[in-house]
């Protein structure tokens, strides 16, 4: 917290939550003609700093007040309690919601068996138990989303990471395309800085955008992760040869719930947004209707 | 149960889960193969169960209404050493997976589960002892 006459911060020194917020007080001496002091107001400006590629911009508010101050202050500790309270409740619902989703679905599957092959009744079960599976993973997203995740930032290799999750997205491409042929080519440059991450919700970003890729190609296709340094910024690319967005759904790909799959649950990239922004990067889309799209990641090297 | 498939030593597994629905499924899909199968909907009773027909695997939901699963193994495991577990879970709850440890003693499978998935947990656990 900086306190006293002036604010001046050091670039550096925005690293830490504590160090980034700031509180100012302005002393404002009202004169009469004569030059005596009629009144002293005390007014005081309470902020932080956020740092993004872009540069540092400035949150503050303007309080004329102590009173204010202690007011606003109340206010943000009520809203993080109730934040608080709502990712406890979000993981009391996932559970509460598995307990009859497994016993629906270990009993739609005892049905199953129990039925002949030539029963059309046994395609019933496996939509019953399709569907019951579209909504564990619908839960799950629910869940990573409302969750407060701690992020375990730790300074990591980010081609490992993506090395390590490229033939899981191969596995996902021969099963959900079995007649695609789908290259994942790798275009990583060979200076690129180790980032500090959480290495586990970086691995969900890749695996949910690589695997969106693969599913935006019919039969055959390339996607290209290509990795560069820009200044204090690692950039992540990931470019496919799919279908392409709309440009009047551009804006929307990373809104909850917005999907053009038929199984997707519109979580995937909202997600992957959350997960970058909590590391003060960024991403963004470029697309082409039938050419295919750009992702671009840009991450702080700090 | 088929008469045939009764062995002198059956092999038997403790289902321990506060949920009638998860209960009566296990005992279902268990209940036609060469394992029998026992039921308890709390640590109090699964110990009773435990103490009177020995089994070989207890099948344990982490979080229990009353009191947690991972207590019910320890207490179970330290009355029968040789006792073998599979936990079931659910996402999110990888911290207390963690916090359990690696162990031989058990495995983990995630709700909402495939009971083919599990059918062949228990077998792989029973042919390997």
């Amino acid at each position: 917290m900086f306190k006293g006459e002036g604010i001046r911060v050091k670039k550096d020194n925005l690293n830490k939550e504590e160090d980034r917020m700031f509180c100012h007080k302005i002393v404002l001496d009202v004169q009469s003609e004569t030059g005596e002091i009629e009144q002293t107001n005390e007014y005081y400006i309470e902020g932080f700093f956020h740092q993004n590629q872009k540069g540092v911009t400035i949150n503050f508010v303007f309080i004329d007040n102590l009173t204010e101050i202690n007011h606003f202050k109340e206010k943000f500790t009520l809203a993080k309690k109730q934040i608080s309270i709502l990712s406890e409740l979000a993981v009391q619902a996932v559970h509460e919601i598995r307990n009859p989703l497994s016993s629906i679905k270990g009993f739609a599957q005892l049905i199953q068996e129990s039925l002949d092959d030539e029963d059309d009744r046994k395609e019933y079960i496996n939509i019953i138990v399709k569907e019951i599976e579209r909504l564990n993973k619908l839960v799950k997203e629910v869940f990573n989303l409302t969750r407060v995740k701690e992020i375990k930032e730790s300074c990591e290799d980010i081609h490992k990471i993506i090395e390590d999750i490229v033939p899981l997205c191969n596995m996902y491409s021969k099963m959900s395309k079995k007649q695609a042929k789908i290259k994942i080519i790798k275009k990583f440059y060979s200076d690129f800085p180790l980032i500090p991450v959480d290495k586990e919700q970086m691995k969900q970003v890749f695996l949910n955008l690589i695997n969106n890729a693969i599913e935006a190609m019919e039969n055959k296709g390339e996607i290209v992760i290509t990795t560069e340094k820009a200044g204090d910024c690692g950039i992540i690319k990931i470019e496919d040869t799919g279908c392409g967005i709309d440009e009047k759904d551009l804006s929307k790909v990373f809104t909850p719930f917005y999907t053009t799959k038929e199984e997707g649950t519109g979580l995937g990239l909202c997600i992957v947004k959350r997960i970058i922004e909590n590391h003060n990067g960024s991403i963004h889309v470029e697309s082409t209707k039938g050419k295919g799209s750009v992702f671009t990641i840009r991450l702080p090297v700090r | 149960m088929d008469p045939m498939k009764k062995q002198n030593k059956e092999n038997k597994i403790l289902v321990v889960d506060d949920q009638r629905g998860i209960r009566t499924l296990l005992f279902e899909v268990f209940k036609n193969t060469q394992y029998k199968v026992f039921l308890a909907k709390d640590h109090q009773e699964a110990m009773q169960v435990a103490s009177k027909e020995k089994p070989d695997l207890a099948i344990i939901d982490i979080r229990l209404s009353s009191e947690n699963g991972i207590a019910t193994f320890k207490n179970l495991k330290k009355k029968f050493p040789d006792l073998k577990a599979i936990m079931m879970t659910a996402y999110g709850e990888e911290d207390v997976v963690e916090g359990m440890g690696k162990n031989e003693a058990y495995n983990f499978i995630f709700k909402p589960f495939d009971i083919l998935e599990l059918k062949a947990m228990v077998e792989k656990i029973f042919d390997n002892r």
